[in-house]
């Protein structure tokens, strides 16, 4: 299996840029360390907005029965959620 | 039986240690103030945990002894009896803050960190608070509150020394950091049943929140009935999922609280989907929005068997799908499933419904009879009972209808009436409703412009007026999607403005007037808004347009 990770982020990096740029939110850096939901940029729904759109984009299917999204709010942390074998 | 078992360890200490505590013929026990509730819990489980924060769990004589501390700070700080408002969130300060008020005798005034600063420097003028309780996760807020407020305000850290621009913000008035007095210092809190126990903010129609502060005898009632009711009790580990500034959250914290149970607190993460909290904290008491519910499910959180340790699940806030309901209970084979409903006007919630397996077989869940000594009216437009097979506005009665707006009485007035051939004071909810014989009532929706958005209680005119605000226009919309009085969000809609097209502006200057969960998701730019035959623009046309544009 070729490992998504890299187009993984890419995707999401390149869709928060978007949704920063259509609320006016200026000067983010969009690194591994980017907390999307601290930063106010997503909330819950625009969280599962997010991930519908990785699974569509890669037709994958998620399971994160377990994870505590202390876990996935971050570009690097939610990465490592949807591919766990890049971990 | 938890219930029984719990009601005759209530009634063995009722009296020994709760002078105020008084037993009716109908109740096992009950409570005549917040403080009560509190001083419940360190009887019947002092060395028992009361609290699970931030990695830390505090047992029921650590934290009073912490809180009466506190409560001590404030007595002495401001001897005059003000509201205390506390802004903090989710941390062991932000609980040390809400029981330090209530055991110095204070209304509290919970404060968001999240809200624009605007927004909650207004609340914290209205409200008279001399006093803040300050977490530390809210230091950046409070600075920006602090510079947007033109008095100061004592200050107060739970647990820490006070930051460096406090003793800015506070302008000479006192700062109290590491050097707390010892809780011996506390007097005995006097409150009388008719003084104001909370006051919290709800969106207001004329673009203002409007203040409803809830007496300690409206809020006794109700926990007196929902700790019974639900047989809670020591042993129980209850969610903390609502926001403070969200009147629920006073029943996580009090019926908790009251019943020697632990306050199981999830981080502000964790409450987007907490499916993991539940189990990694062996939760036995589940509340919250249906729309956590639903988040969780979109996120598949939701499997059969997830959450066999849950005993009770209570949803309140918004209409709770059928569908939700059999995915909850699926996940939850071992919970009851009772749907509540009540308005903040109402303290916390007036009505219940238990649902069972089969028993709603679509649309959404009833939201069944009033709690023990309340009334309900469904009237028309001139006050008159509709009967039981019409439908008509909600009207509440009874002891936890509250005595109204704050210092508005002409809001007041319209709200809290009487109604022809009755001598009681009835609340108008503007919920539409209609009676079924075997469910009690069910929603039907709003008489006015007023929605839910993931649960929060929102006017949409207030939105409309920050986007008019924003936009330099008077045509300006905001639209709820999903269409319904339980929405997701809102999106706007604006022709003809100075700054057409500038989104990203637009929604700046939003979010520095509205909490978060109201700025629109978008603002769609027109040629023009479609009007009504007054004149005025058509919300309704709106929803056809805004589905095709989000491609539903």
């Amino acid at each position: 299996m070729p490992d998504l990770g890299p187009s993984v982020r890419a995707f999401v990096v390149e869709t928060l840029a978007q949704r920063a740029a259509q609320l006016g939110f200026d000067g983010l850096e969009f690194d591994g360390s980017f907390d999307f939901f601290e930063s106010g940029l997503l909330d819950s729904l625009g969280l599962i907005t997010l991930i519908d759109a990785v699974e569509t984009q890669f037709d994958l299917e998620m399971d994160l029965t377990g994870m505590d999204p202390e876990a996935f709010t971050t570009v690097d942390g939610l990465v490592r959620s949807l591919i766990p074998e890049t971990a | 039986m938890p219930l029984l078992r719990w009601r005759l360890a209530f009634e063995a200490m009722v009296e020994l240690v709760v002078p105020s505590w008084d037993r009716t013929q109908d109740v096992a026990y009950r409570v005549r103030s917040l403080g009560d509730a509190w001083r419940s819990g360190v009887h019947l489980s002092p060395g028992g945990p009361a609290l699970s924060v931030d990695g830390e769990t505090l047992t029921y004589r650590e934290l009073d002894e912490r809180a009466r501390s506190i409560a001590a700070a404030i007595q002495q700080i401001d001897p005059t009896g003000s509201p205390v408002a506390v802004l903090a969130q989710r941390s062991l300060d932000a609980y040390l803050g809400v029981l330090g008020a209530v055991l110095a005798g204070r209304t509290y005034v919970p404060l968001h960190p999240d809200f624009p600063p605007q927004r909650s420097a207004g609340m914290l003028r209205r409200s008279g608070a001399a006093t803040v309780v300050v977490g530390p996760e809210a230091d950046e807020a409070a600075q920006a509150v602090f510079a947007a407020v033109d008095r100061p305000a004592a200050l107060v850290f739970p647990t820490r020394s006070a930051p460096g621009w406090a003793s800015l913000a506070a302008a000479g008035l006192p700062v109290v950091g590491a050097d707390l007095p010892s809780p011996g210092e506390a007097q005995p809190e006097t409150t009388r049943t008719d003084s104001i126990g909370y006051l919290l903010f709800t969106s207001g129609s004329t673009g203002e929140p409007k203040g409803v502060g809830v007496t300690q005898a409206n809020v006794s009632a109700y926990l007196t009935h929902v700790v019974t009711a639900y047989g809670y009790g020591p042993g129980d580990r209850c969610s903390q999922m609502f926001d403070l500034t969200f009147d629920l959250s006073v029943h996580d914290l009090f019926v908790t609280w009251m019943s020697g149970a632990c306050l199981c607190v999830p981080s502000k993460r964790s409450v987007l989907a907490p499916g993991a909290y539940i189990r990694n904290e062996g939760l036995t008491a589940w509340f919250s929005v249906p729309s956590v519910a639903m988040v969780m499910d979109r996120l598949r959180m939701l499997k059969a068997g997830a959450f066999p340790g849950l005993r009770l699940s209570l949803f309140c806030g918004e209409a709770l799908s059928a569908g939700l309901a059999e995915k909850w209970a699926m996940a939850s084979p071992n919970s009851e499933l009772h749907n509540l409903y009540g308005p903040t006007e109402a303290t916390i919630a007036i009505t219940a419904y238990e649902w069972a397996p089969g028993a709603v077989a679509s649309g959404v869940v009833p939201i069944g009879r009033p709690f023990p000594g309340h009334e309900v009216a469904v009237v028309d437009a001139s006050g008159i009972d509709v009967g039981e097979s019409g439908r008509g506005e909600l009207c509440l009665a009874g002891p936890q209808v509250t005595p109204g707006y704050w210092e508005d009485a002409e809001r007041t007035g319209a709200s809290f009436v009487e109604l022809p051939g009755s001598t009681q004071r009835w609340y108008r909810t503007g919920d539409v409703v209609e009676r079924s014989e075997h469910q009690g009532l069910r929603y039907l929706g709003r008489i006015d412009d007023q929605i839910q958005i993931m649960g929060f209680r929102v006017e949409l005119v207030e939105i409309d007026a920050a986007l008019r605000h924003a936009l330099g226009t008077e045509l300006a919309v905001a639209v709820p999607y999903p269409p319904g009085p339980s929405a997701e969000g809102v999106y706007a809609f604006a022709a003809g403005s100075d700054h057409h097209g500038d989104e990203a502006g637009a929604l700046a200057l939003c979010r520095d007037r509205l909490p978060p969960y109201m700025v629109p998701k978008r603002v769609f730019f027109v040629d023009q808004l479609p009007l009504n035959s007054n004149g005025k623009i058509d919300r309704g046309a709106l929803r056809p347009v805004l589905e095709e544009l989000l491609g539903a």
